[in-house]
């Protein structure tokens, strides 16, 4: 039986440090096959919401108590205690993303869990997503039990007798077998094939609020002929009563699913790269309260009172009220402010949260969805922070009532902070709002979000690719005039190295204009192939371009310097070919004629003459435009291959790695993101949804000669510009 | 070919123009440009009447761009630019001159007064006592130069007076007055290391026109003061004046 929530928050800490008697689990499910309505009557069974509100209103979703407030709690963990053979278990419910495109989230989820729940509907059988959300599971040590759904609709509207309805449910369990066979972790592959008569199968309803399992039948003596009849007649209340659905489902979990203690023994060195005898990882094996903290945090949520919170899992130490993290991958240490565990919409704020439960913490202000926090500043982290790559991606979002616009403004930003990837910004020129991120699918689930869980309605334009300019080669010099024609600049240009490109994104190579340690950074810089001559006269880094001086005493440049750096900064944010960012440039100063008198060699003199004599050496070097590549992961099962490959080639994919585990083979490839667009569904289709996909930024590459001019010609007319850009000689005017 | 011909209006209105100058204007397509000094307000206006055809009064970037004068060069035999002072002297149209002479045309110069010689002459300061001359311009937060004071700072170690001219954008009607001048000078020299606050400097206002004004006063007294509408100029003195400087600049000294 389960314990009402009044009892909980007494109950709680204490059961916290129960390692063997916790269970972190996970819902996953094929779409529509009841996931949300039965988390939610799980809920209600167990005394978190009322039965009545159960069933009626998608709990995991707390939208509608919350849409009165501006923001919503768009986390769905639940703590809950159980009562399984005279001892009292904790159950921590982590809500999985529906989106089972989204390969990211979803694998952070299942990181965070032990055990798995997984939902199939007895009138459709094994779905495809039912294979994917399995293999998600698998692949992270996440042991799988069966819960059969919608049985009542198999019943009624099936009209099934317990005959045909017993060889249903066995064609499913065989179908779930083979698929966990197949995928399994090898040492599992017997283990963890799920069978009714120990219990690791259940079925039942959840919309019905009953389910029943083989022993619990033969504890109860309710029969399956029994269950039928009270369905068929309309008496499902009674079997609700009988055959109480948390008890049934949370008992299987229990019996079947592994306590941290266990699990933490097998599943960390499969999903931590670190060493496993340091201290940490030894700690975390033995789920070692007394050993150092290291704490993952699986997502980020706004709440309107107490701002943002850190959901995640402590696999080692504690999380205290006062300690302070280090946030792994920066040279970042928050306090924590409070410690808490979620029930439902709420947080019951605890003392301390030992290894191996899951916590909501206050006050890990620079972490985001992914990070890793830990008391040692050197533990590798489970994820390795990604540079957050640029986006790639723009759309303009409007909402659909003006009146809306404070409150849209309100949740963009908050978005923004939710997931690091995103960039939202305003456009200075036109006003819109634009949202950008990693791609078409990226800001999809982002507008769905905005829409769904913020409750703002909203209009977005067509996605548009981001571009980047550069040069083929070296250009120049080429000679800049001011429009009073008194004074001359003379510039070069040229791509940097990699290394540098690489050293600015690192955050090694400071933007602006003022440098603390120009010495060590000129000494940097050698090293990765720009001369000290040349290092020495670094003057600003604008995006990933660097501006140098290497003109030897001019007078009054130093003057004019600041002038040619917002000409610099201008240029690099606007190429000459298309208006798109520069990407990678070098431009040298290599000779200056200037007017004795500073007021003929102000702005409007020096920095039309500076942008001339930048964009004029570009001509020269033979202006590139850029395309953003993605790294397109695939996983599909043998049978669906040839349409998954053919699907990537046909958008100028390029297949760089194909490789085979057992039956599932995974292909890489690399395309431009502007074939992108449609690719989920297109993906799905090509599939017959078999398949599990991601993606991650691969950088910009130029686009093929032969499609730059159409390309540069439609980003130009896009921008009100005409088609065709300006040469040399329209720069030495 | 054509011929371009650049026109001094001098400092004050249209009735400094010689009689050459108004000869040669009646007979070519006019243009005039104000955007580094300002004439007397409705000189253009009476001086196309007087002339019987419009005067085209061409923005910075119109006349810098040199397409509009070009254009007029192809089309008329005598084309004029009218400028405020002298066309090759504070402000020089140089680059213009040399634009006509490459597209295959001739050019003439017909000289006016220019603050450059002016502001000395009304003060009674010797113009071989000067140095340098050199522009203060507005203020403008991408653009501080400190050339101007180390021009004044290289001229009074010489032993020599700094002309210092001040900016305007006529465009959005503002000019650099003289009593902001010096509190700019001030800011940039705070300790008063290049001029300080006892030394003499003397103010030259709307120099050229009947309501020409000058004083002489401690850098003290002058900073921040109003001297009357544009338009101004400073002259930094020297460390140690001529006899004959001092006694003509007494009388500035009592306004």
């Amino acid at each position: 039986m389960t314990h009402v929530r009044a009892e909980l928050a007494k109950a709680i800490p204490d059961m916290m440090r129960q390692i063997e008697r916790i269970r972190n689990i996970g819902i996953v499910a094929h779409i529509h096959h009841g996931k949300t309505t039965l988390s939610d009557n799980l809920l209600a069974a167990a005394g978190m919401i009322s039965n009545e509100l159960a069933g009626k209103q998608l709990y995991l979703n707390f939208d509608e108590q919350e849409q009165a407030r501006l923001l919503t709690i768009n986390n769905a963990d639940v703590t809950i205690v159980h009562e399984f053979e005279g001892q009292q278990y904790l159950i921590n419910l982590i809500d999985t993303p529906g989106h089972v495109d989204f390969g990211g989230d979803v694998t952070r989820a299942m990181r965070a869990v032990d055990g798995a729940i997984v939902v199939v509907c007895a009138v459709e059988g094994v779905m495809a997503q039912t294979e994917t959300v399995l293999r998600q599971a698998l692949r992270e040590k996440v042991k799988p039990t069966l819960f059969i759904n919608k049985v009542d609709r198999a019943i009624k509207e099936l009209q099934l007798t317990p005959d045909s309805l017993q060889k249903r449910f066995g064609t499913i369990i065989s179908e779930v077998n083979e698929l966990i066979r197949r995928m399994a972790p090898e040492e599992f592959v017997d283990e963890w094939s799920v069978d009714p008569r120990d219990g690791s199968v259940a079925f039942g309803s959840g919309y019905e609020n009953w389910a029943i399992s083989v022993p619990y039948m033969q504890r109860t003596g309710v029969k399956f002929p029994d269950i039928i009849d009270f369905v068929s007649t309309g008496r499902s209340r009674e079997i609700a009563q009988r055959a109480k659905i948390n008890d049934v489902v949370f008992d299987m979990v229990v019996r079947h699913l592994p306590s941290p203690r266990i699990a933490q023994r097998y599943r960390i060195p499969n999903i931590w790269k670190g060493e496993i005898g340091s201290s940490v990882g030894q700690a975390m094996v033995n789920t070692d309260a007394a050993g150092p903290t290291s704490f993952m945090v699986t997502d980020i949520t706004m709440d309107p009172s107490a701002g943002e919170i850190a959901t995640g899992r402590v696999f080692s130490g504690h999380l205290q009220k006062g300690m302070e993290l280090q946030i792994l991958g920066t040279k970042l240490r928050n306090r924590v402010q409070h410690v808490s565990l979620f029930m439902g919409p709420e947080r019951l704020m605890v003392e301390d949260v030992p290894a191996g439960n899951i916590a909501a913490v206050i006050g890990l202000s620079d972490a985001f969805a992914g990070t890793t926090t830990s008391t040692i500043p050197e533990m590798v982290p489970f994820e390795e922070i990604r540079h957050v790559s640029e986006p790639v991606v723009t759309v303009a979002i409007e909402p659909k009532r003006m009146a809306d616009l404070p409150k849209l403004i309100e949740v963009m930003r908050k978005v923004g902070k939710e997931d690091a990837s995103l960039k939202v910004e305003i456009n200075p020129e036109t006003g819109e709002h634009l949202l950008s991120g990693m791609g078409e699918l990226h800001l999809e689930i982002t507008e769905y979000r905005i829409i769904n869980d913020y409750k703002v309605e909203i209009e977005a334009s067509k996605p548009i690719v981001v571009y980047r300019e550069l040069v083929r080669q070296p250009g120049g010099p080429f000679e800049g005039k001011s429009p009073n024609k008194h004074n001359r600049f003379y510039f070069e240009v040229e791509p940097l190295p990699a290394g540098v490109v690489q050293a600015i994104k690192d955050g090694e190579v400071p933007q602006g204009k003022s440098f603390k340690d120009l010495k060590s950074l000129v000494t940097k810089l050698d090293t990765l192939g720009i001369s000290r001559d040349e290092g020495r006269g670094l003057v600003a880094v604008e995006g990933t371009n660097i501006l140098f001086d290497v003109t030897k005493g001019i007078q009054y440049l130093n003057e004019t310097m600041d002038l040619i750096v917002d000409a610099f900064k201008e240029a690099m944010n606007r190429g000459p070919l298309a208006n798109e960012k520069v990407y990678g440039l070098k431009v040298r100063l290599v000779d200056a004629k200037l007017h004795e008198d500073s007021i003929h060699r102000g702005p409007a003199q020096t920095i039309p003459a500076a942008r001339s004599g930048m964009y004029g050496a570009m001509c020269l070097g033979d202006r590139l435009l850029l395309e953003p590549f993605q790294k397109v992961t695939v996983n599909v099962p043998q049978d669906v291959l040839a349409g998954a490959t053919r699907e990537l080639q046909r958008r100028r994919g390029e297949i760089l790695d194909m490789t085979n585990v057992g039956d599932l083979q995974t292909v890489v490839a690399k395309v431009p993101v502007a074939e992108m667009f449609g690719f989920a569904s297109d993906i799905r289709s090509a599939t017959a949804g078999k398949v599990l996909w991601s993606t991650e930024s691969m950088g910009f590459e130029p686009v093929p000669v032969e499609l730059q001019p159409k390309v540069v010609a439609e980003v130009r007319q896009r921008r009100g510009l005409k088609p065709e850009p300006y040469d040399a000689s329209y720069y030495s005017g | 070919m054509s011929e371009l011909w650049f026109v001094g209006l001098g400092l004050d209105d249209e009735r400094g123009l010689s009689r050459r100058a108004l000869e040669v204007l009646s007979r070519s397509e006019v243009f005039a440009e104000e955007y580094t000094a300002v004439a007397a307000p409705g000189s253009m206006d009476r001086l196309s009447q007087e002339l019987g055809r419009p005067i085209v009064t061409l923005a910075r970037g119109a006349l810098e761009g040199e397409a509009p004068v070009l254009a007029a060069l192809g089309r008329s035999a005598s084309v004029a630019l009218l400028a405020v002072g002298d066309p090759f002297a504070a402000t020089t149209h140089v680059a213009l001159r040399l634009a006509a002479e490459r597209a295959g045309h001739t050019w003439s110069y017909l000289p006016n007064a220019s603050i450059l010689s002016a502001a000395a002459g009304f003060l009674g300061l010797m113009h071989y006592r000067f140095g340098r001359p050199v522009s203060l311009p507005l203020p403008d937060p991408r653009f501080s130069p400190t050339s101007p004071l180390e021009r004044i700072a290289e001229n009074r170690r010489a032993g020599l007076h700094t002309l210092l001219l001040l900016d305007l954008a006529p465009e959005r009607g503002e000019f650099l007055l003289a009593g902001r001048a010096l509190a700019l000078l001030r800011e940039r020299d705070p300790d008063g290391k290049v001029v300080g606050d006892d030394e003499e400097l003397a103010v030259a206002a709307r120099v050229g026109r009947p309501e020409a004004r000058g004083y002489v006063g401690t850098f003290a007294r002058l900073v921040g003061r109003d001297f009357g509408p544009p338009m101004h100029c400073v002259v930094v003195l020297a460390p140690t004046l001529h006899f004959e400087e001092d006694a003509a600049l007494a009388r500035f000294r009592k306004l």
